[in-house]
Formats: structure tokens, sequence, C-alpha cells
């Protein structure tokens, strides 16, 4: 099994931000956000100094708790650094992003890193609706024609036009052609039904995010069947299992410190208003709805698309068991992690990759 | 939308699937749709062929280069697999794409697995004036799947041609 290391390049003072999602502007002051970077991207050169085998970035917008809106901007300037990591853009949103240019910025990114790229398609939270104009009830759509235009721009050989339910382009013609052929390794990260399938259908991985372990067994499940009713099987490292992780030298130690995060309350600079997350997942589920009664409790704000938590919390024995549980019931061969606690500094978190290297990424690779 | 003058006639070659319909009946609010080649009017028109009517089609232009003026092809399948038959009617008329004497539109189905994957290559190379388009959720039967898609993607190219590429529709949200 192998890890990854979440580059969400955090800013430093993300413990003092509002708990409401966005987060003003205003919290950002410019030499704090510039040494957060240099700090983060020192984080992924560590990781991969210790044995971490991907780094990976996600699009997350308008919140410096993972201040990466333009990831492959950040994944370029990581790539010059960590010369042999995969570099795993996990991912560009669909929804929101023109695929023409995800393609193009894709295709760049594998021949920077000579075919290191991880490609990997997301819907987002459902804030991320919010911050192009999407609307949520298309989000589901989006993503699926948005993932088929982009492998199509990745392996038709003249220049096409496209037209498709939620994009039109009379001349699609991506440039650079990507290192790895026909496209770079790529993945959908998803628990919906049509997005598995149509990872089975196209020989995708998975990528799950964030729910217990006794949850992701029935997606797998499906997902693997799905594989095999199209001819194949995945390979290890196309089943990724993100999740957020404290690790400290005793799972007391750990302990101590989660219980102090719950007692502070919700992780800062992640909720929205109750009216308007009603509105989001009534929209995005298809539903009608009363705006006349969604307005009532709407100063309180509410944990975006539901609490993710933390995952993986304890001394390297129970991390390590905790994680072999996904590889042991689902199958995953990369597990994908966010260090970056609101409450750590750089220091903590650098403390924490030389640990987890020491003492729980050797015993991943043996699995 | 305008009708070029030289344009005014189109003549649709159904497939043996019988699916044009649709087409047809979305063209015809802005031309003149022709039953047959031989009712056809004017000396030049529009030739629209579907599925294996594409294959008709695509011969005709090339007999009869002075008639057509402008080809769209949906889901040809002219070009077959190299191990069916090289020596076939498909071989004859990918060795004369090079022939066709007129601007053309190839259309396909994104989830057509009648075709050769390489096959909309092949047409964009060989085909003088050739644009290749793939419509999004459309198998074979585009026309059935996708009609209004179908309907705005001919019906565009039919009356732009090869400058169907630049964008003519405005942005402003707030004018």
């Amino acid at each position: 099994m192998k890890a990854s290391y979440l580059g969400a390049m955090g800013y430093a003072h993300r413990r003092d931000f509002p708990p409401t999602w966005p987060t003003p502007p205003s919290y950002s002051d410019p030499e704090t956000s510039v040494q957060s970077y240099q700090d983060g991207m020192e984080e992924c050169e560590f990781a991969e100094e210790m044995g971490f085998e991907w780094v990976s970035f996600s699009e997350h917008h308008y919140s410096g708790r993972i201040a990466t809106g333009t990831p492959a901007v950040m994944a370029a300037a990581v790539a010059e650094r960590c010369k042999t990591v995969k570099i795993a853009m996990l991912g560009p949103l669909m929804p929101l992003n023109n695929p023409v240019r995800a393609a193009e910025e894709l295709a760049l990114l594998d021949n920077l890193t000579n075919g290191r790229l991880v490609m990997g398609f997301l819907r987002g939270t459902p804030n991320e609706d919010q911050v192009y104009g999407v609307n949520p009830a298309e989000g589901r759509g989006r993503m699926l024609e948005g993932m088929d235009l982009i492998l199509k721009a990745m392996t038709e050989p003249e220049p096409f036009a496209w037209e498709g339910q939620y994009y039109q382009y009379r001349t699609v013609a991506v440039w650079p052609r990507p290192v790895q052929q026909p496209f770079p390794a790529a993945l959908v990260a998803t628990r919906s039904d049509d997005a598995v399938l149509y990872a089975a259908e196209h020989q995708l991985g998975l990528g799950v995010s964030f729910i217990p372990v006794d949850a992701t067994g029935p997606i797998t499940d499906k997902y693997v069947s799905w594989c095999d009713d199209n001819g194949w099987q995945p390979e290890p490292d196309q089943m990724v299992y993100r999740g957020s992780i404290y690790l400290a030298e005793t799972d007391a130690q750990a302990q101590e410190w989660f219980d102090r995060q719950t007692d502070r309350g919700r992780a800062p600079g992640m909720a929205l208003r109750s009216s308007v997350s009603q509105v989001i997942q009534a929209t995005r589920a298809g539903q009608d709805v009363d705006y006349r009664n969604v307005f009532a409790g709407s100063a309180s704000g509410d944990i975006v698309g539901g609490a993710p938590g933390l995952t993986f919390v304890g001394g390297p024995d129970k991390v390590f068991n905790e994680i072999k549980a996904f590889h042991d019931r689902s199958g995953f061969g990369v597990v994908d992690l966010f260090f970056q606690q609101p409450s750590l500094t750089h220091a903590d978190v650098m403390q924490e990759i030389d640990l987890f290297g020491r003492e729980v990424l050797p015993r991943l690779k043996e699995l | 939308m305008t009708t070029a003058e030289s344009t005014g006639t189109v003549v649709i070659l159904e497939g043996s699937d019988g699916q044009s319909q649709p087409l047809r009946d979305g063209l015809s609010s802005s031309w003149r749709i022709a039953a047959s080649i031989t009712d056809v009017a004017s000396d030049r028109y529009a030739l629209v062929g579907l599925s294996d009517g594409a294959n008709a089609a695509l011969q005709h232009a090339l007999d009869d280069p002075k008639s057509v003026e402008v080809l769209v092809l949906v889901s040809p399948t002219a070009i077959r697999p190299t191990s069916g038959d090289p020596d076939g009617d498909g071989a004859s008329l990918e060795n004369r794409l090079p022939d066709v004497p007129c601007p053309t539109l190839v259309v396909f189905g994104r989830d057509d697995k009648s075709v050769q994957p390489d096959a909309a290559a092949t047409y964009r190379e060989r085909i003088p004036n050739c644009n290749i388009a793939f419509v999004y959720a459309a198998g074979h039967n585009v026309a059935a799947d996708r009609p209004q898609a179908l309907i705005n993607l001919v019906s565009d190219y039919l009356e732009r041609r090869e400058t169907f590429i630049v964008q003519n529709r405005t942005g402003v949200i707030n004018p």
C-alpha cells in the first residue's frame, strides 16, 4: 500500500478563521501567506523524503484552510521540488471547470512531470457550487460530461467539435499530448452510482473520501463488480482512499489532542448558513425548494457537506491498523492523507510526517 | 437563421434504421427538403446522409461533384476495420476521400461502438475541407439519441460551412 501526502497549503493562522465559509480575504496577510506556501512545499518535499509515493492537490476555494483554488499552479510548483513522487491532481472540480482548459492543464502537468501525473475527477463539496455560479442541480451532469470531454480531448488526434449537453466547442485540439498514453492515470472520486459506473466502464480508478470503512465497502464492491462486468480488474494504485489524520507518539497523546479539538467545535472556515446549505442539498438532490420555509434559523452555520471529522487518530500502531482496515475491506492501494489540521503548526505537521514515515509507512508498504 | 440561396435545398439520405425524421423536421423550417436527389430542382444542393445513408451520400458526392455544395455525414460506416474487407466498397471510398470536392462535416455519436476509434481522424486528415464533431451522450443513431443537438449542429454547418467554428452567439447577460 502507498501513502499520498495531501498538499493542502493551509494558511498558517487558519485556526483564527471565523467558522463560516467563505473566509473573507481580509484574513489573508501577504507575508504570512507567502510563508505558508513555502512551508507547505517543504512538507511535500519532506513527505517524499520519508517515503510517500504520491503528493496530491485538491481544488478548494475561498478559504485558507486548503488554499489551492488553482491546484494546477500549485502542482507545477511542487513538481519542480519533488522529483520522484506521483503528482496527483485530486483534482479539478468538474462542474466548475472548463473541461478543455482542465485537459490542457493536466496534459501540460503530465509533460512537466514526464509522466508522473495522476488525475482525479471530482464534483466538489456543496459550497464549491457557489464559486463560479454553477446550478447545483447540474453538477452531476457537468461532471459526467466534463470527464468524457477531457478523455476525448486527450485521445483524439485531430481537431474536433463537441456538441454536449452542457458544453459546446467547435474546435478542440489539446496541446501538448500527455506523456502517458492514451491518457494519464485517472480516477473518479465519487460515491454515486453513475460516476462509479463511468469509472468501471472506462477503466478508470476510484477515489473515496472521508467516510468510515464500513461505508466504503458497498461502494468498492459495486465498483469491482462493474469492472468485472466490463472485463477488467483495477490495479491497487487505482483505488484511493482520502482521510484526515492526526498521528502522535501514543494513542493517549493523540486522544488528548483530539478531545481539545472537539471542545473547540467545528473546523474553522467550513460552515455555511443553514438556509444556504439546505437549498444546495435540496437542489443537488433534484428536490423543489420552498424558499419561504428555509430561512428559519438561518443565522447558524452548518458543516459543509457533513462533518468530515478525523479518520485516523492515534499512535502509530492504531493508525496503521485503521488504514489497513480500508485496505483489507475494500482493496484500497493508496491512502491520501490530510495532515494539516487547523490547530497545527508547520512544525507539528513536519513532526507528524517524520513519525508517519518512520513508524507507519514501512508497514503499509508491506501490505 | 437565414437561408443562403445557393444552399436552399437539402437532400437527406436516410440510413436503414430510418431515424432521419427528427433531422428532417428540424431543418424544414429553414430549408427546402427534397424527397430525393432526383426531385431537386436546383443545380446544387446540400447533401446529408445518416449511417449507411452517409456512405451513399459520400459516394454520390464523389460521383457527381458538381451537384453537391456541402456534405454532412452522420455516423458514416464507410471506413471499416482493415481486418474486414480491404478491397471492398469501404476501402474504395476511403481511398477516394481526398477527392471529396465540397466542405464536409462528419458527425459521430460519442458512444458509437460501430465505428473504428480512428475513423474520425481519417476523415479529417483525408478530406480536404473537413470538420469532425462528436455528439455527447449519443450512440450510432445520433438523430434518435440527441435530436436537437444534431439539428443545431447540422443547421449551423449548412449555413456557415467551415466558419461555424466562429462563435456568433452573444455572451452579454445584462445589456
